[in-house]
């Protein structure tokens, strides 16, 4: 229909419009960052910036594809938490190669614990992450004892602060598993499958979709993630403390969701999310730099957010209603202004009603 | 529909509509009251303390019909009022417009259903491209003079049954396609169907009447008891599975058969994906050539590239129907394939399942109009509270025919 062709003709550039608006806050905060302080803009703080922002990038990966997928993972502090513990005590009794395997498993178990929940027993995913990374992180308080437990190895630290070619280890791993997971959902089938579910479910499963693989394959490539960030963590720290990452979850969300990905499903991108990973480490390195309160920080993080979705979302309410059209309703009394809308119909007293038609 | 169907006609009515505080006791009785004399204009109104879910389709519209009432319309708008009614609930609906139109108030009836506008309406305006096409008495009207006006073009019909080119070729000799015997599920007690190649098969029958469950049942997307044959191995198993074998599914909503914010060419490919290795690389190119020959050849006015939801109704249905075409399907299921399509589209729309079973496929139909079965189907089977009652073949479609039967199923069910 050529009625609202000229909006429609601009949706696509809309889409491009909202990732550029991201970029632009994204320059902003550079610029503005470099203007502010010298110690910015050096190699030095750089490669420390994608030091700091590793972990949480990490699991921002497979964040991104869960939302994308109409999902959510509240669990992955718990699982963090908890495949650290498995990890040190299976190492310190065992041996590192056999720790590394079980924290390796043992996310991957957590995932797929994830997936069976949400898909087999149906319980949607913000509740189903709720509860299992409350077990999660009481397993890992219950592996730990009184006390977190260190590595006796220390090749765990040695890998977590070593270089290579002048950028540390943990952004290797982030750059290798950003490469990965944007190969995964942008040039393979799987991806198109993964992206077809969280934009229409029901579509996708009318062209032959299995949405249960799908779901149980997203959730167990996180918990894997999760295990990476573990490992990493763990060698970060020394320590595997059951209460380190408490603050993962929101973090990582933060990060996926400031890069554009919509938890509605469907929407957004590797690169963008990777953007929004980058955002948050700069905007926590600049409260570092320019020595301020570092709680403004959260304050800040949380003031852009909301405007980022609020954004997203005037965006899609843009797109979705058809151009209102002024209907003025000839009376005698008053002269009403109307506006028309199909749909729903609102609870105004206006003199004229429609009807919302059967399909559209 | 913007009604709830878990609360009460009256409540849905007054939804909203109290003017009081989120505390204020929900005078039911009074609003009851108002609710009956309101509805006293409307003939066959429900009781006020129905539950909506428990109502037809019909009793809907009238409750927000009355809902509108309430509110003082001067002037009331129905767009498609009748898309989701059957031919009986129709004309039931029709009366009651009638009625308020006699009473005083303006009725604005949006429609594409030709017949209707020229009954009811006194004046219809036809629109096209966003601007008024012709706008007539409809004392006289055609349905001829209506479609110029919507097509542009002089002297088109609906597809009729000269379109149709060789008659009754589908005879018991070419092979058989699919065997079900006493298929039952949902609303589905049991049926027994064959259907071969270049069968043209509809199944008529109220909603709820079984049908749409059959179609589902044998697409996967629902349990179906009783023995289903294709090509002579049972078909069981997921959608997927269906989908491999050659059954394909159109659902009545497109919304369920289309990624409205995806380019036309990647909806062309969805059914590709699940048979494809998951972490086989997405083919870009292939599928925008593919999706350039299906736009061709299936006349779809659009680009490879264009999201589908800038896409006409009627094209976007041919795209929904055009990824099963353009892949290896040779059974389509389609429930109520052109629901909400315009004239056009719906023309084009048949066209292209008659092509299909002509090339040696055959498709099975679900509709609840006589005209759309009319002109499709060589065989079409009635189907009442999951049961078949009788079957009519070839030259015995005839539109009054159909009519005739939901009207005799129709009364008996009032009685």
């Amino acid at each position: 229909m050529s009625l609202a062709g000229g909006r429609f003709r601009g949706r696509e550039q809309i889409g491009r419009l909202k990732d550029f608006s991201i970029l632009l806050i994204f320059g902003i905060v550079i610029v503005a960052l470099s203007l502010a302080t010298p110690r910015f803009l050096t190699v030095t703080n750089l490669t420390n910036i994608l030091d700091q922002v590793a972990l949480i990038g990490i699991i921002a990966m497979g964040m991104t594809m869960l939302l994308i997928s109409r999902n959510f993972d509240l669990s992955v502090g718990g699982q963090v938490a908890f495949i650290g513990l498995v990890t040190v005590k299976i190492a310190n009794s065992h041996g590192l190669a056999a720790g590394i395997v079980a924290g390796l498993c043992t996310g991957l178990a957590c995932g797929l614990f994830n997936g069976f929940v949400v898909t087999t027993l149906r319980v949607n995913s913000l509740i189903a992450t709720l509860g299992s990374g409350l077990i999660f992180s009481g397993l890992a308080f219950v592996l730990a004892g009184s006390s977190p437990i260190s590595p006796v190895d220390t090749s765990f630290q040695e890998f977590a602060i070593a270089d290579f070619l002048g950028l540390p280890a943990p952004g290797w791993v982030f750059i290798v598993v950003a490469v990965i997971t944007g190969w995964l959902l942008h040039f393979t089938v799987g991806g198109r499958e993964i992206y077809a579910v969280g934009e229409n479910p029901e579509a996708a499963r009318y062209a032959g979709v299995r949405s249960t693989r799908i779901h149980y394959f997203t959730f167990a490539y996180i918990g894997i993630l999760c295990a990476v960030a573990s490992l990493l963590l763990v060698g970060q720290l020394n320590v595997a403390d059951p209460s380190a990452a408490s603050t993962f979850p929101l973090d990582v969300i933060a990060a996926t969701v400031l890069g554009g990905v919509s938890i509605a499903g469907g929407k957004g991108s590797v690169h963008m999310a990777v953007v929004g990973v980058f955002l948050i480490g700069m905007i926590s390195n600049g409260f570092n730099l320019l020595n301020l309160d570092p709680n403004l920080y959260r304050v800040m993080t949380g003031s852009i957010i909301i405007a980022a979705v609020a954004f997203d979302g005037a965006v899609r309410q843009w797109l979705t209603t058809p151009g209102a059209v002024r209907v003025r309703a000839r009376d005698d009394e008053e002269e009403a202004r109307t506006t028309l809308t199909p749909g729903p119909a609102d609870g105004s007293t206006s003199s004229v009603r429609t009807l919302g038609g059967g399909s559209r | 529909m913007p009604l709830l169907s878990n609360l009460t006609a009256v409540e849905n009515v007054f939804l909203g509509l109290h003017g009081r505080g989120f505390l204020a006791p929900s005078g039911r009785r009074g609003l009851a009251k108002r609710y009956e004399e309101v509805a006293r204009v409307l003939s066959g109104a429900p009781p006020p303390q129905a539950v909506l879910e428990t109502l037809r389709q019909d009793e809907w519209q009238l409750v927000a019909i009355i809902r509108a009432l309430a509110t003082d319309a001067r002037i009331l708008v129905l767009d498609e009022p009748t898309s989701s009614l059957d031919g009986e609930e129709r004309s039931s609906l029709h009366r009651a417009v009638t009625e308020l139109a006699d009473g005083g108030l303006g009725i604005l009836y949006v429609s594409h259903f030709l017949d209707d506008v020229i009954q009811l309406c006194d004046v219809a305006t036809v629109l096209r491209d966003a601007r008024v096409a012709m706008s007539l008495q409809t004392e006289g009207l055609t349905q001829q003079t209506l479609l110029e006006g919507m097509t542009g073009e002089v002297a088109v019909s609906t597809t009729s049954r000269t379109s149709r080119a060789s008659e009754p070729t589908a005879g018991d000799r070419s092979p058989i396609l699919l065997e079900v015997s006493g298929a039952a599920g949902g609303a589905l007690y049991e049926l027994d169907l064959d259907v071969r190649q270049g069968d043209r098969i509809g199944l008529f029958g109220p909603q709820g009447c079984g049908a749409r469950d059959l179609l589902q049942g044998l697409f996967g997307l629902q349990r179906l008891r009783g023995s289903i044959r294709w090509l002579d191995s049972p078909l069981r198993g997921s959608t997927r599975s269906r989908i491999d074998a050659g059954v394909a599914y159109l659902p009545p909503d497109r919304k369920f058969g289309l990624m409205f914010d995806w380019p036309v060419a990647d909806n062309l490919a969805l059914p590709s994906l699940g048979a494809r290795h998951g972490l086989a690389p997405v083919r870009r190119r292939a599928n925008r050539t593919a999706a350039t020959t299906a736009i061709s050849r299936f006349g779809i006015v659009g680009r490879p590239e264009q999201t589908v939801r800038t896409l006409s109704g009627g094209n976007q249905q041919k795209v929904s129907l055009s990824k099963w075409m353009h892949g290896s399907a040779t059974l389509i299921l389609a429930d109520e394939p052109t629901r909400g399509v315009d004239v056009r589209g719906r023309r084009l729309i048949h066209e292209m399942l008659l092509a299909f079973a002509e090339a040696g496929n055959a498709f099975v139909m679900y509709s609840t109009d006589p005209e759309e079965l009319e002109a499709t189907c060589s065989r079409v089977v009635i189907v009442n509270e999951g049961r078949l009652t009788q079957e009519l073949v070839d030259d015995e479609i005839t539109i009054e025919r159909l009519e005739a039967i939901a009207h005799v199923r129709h009364s008996a069910v009032a009685s």
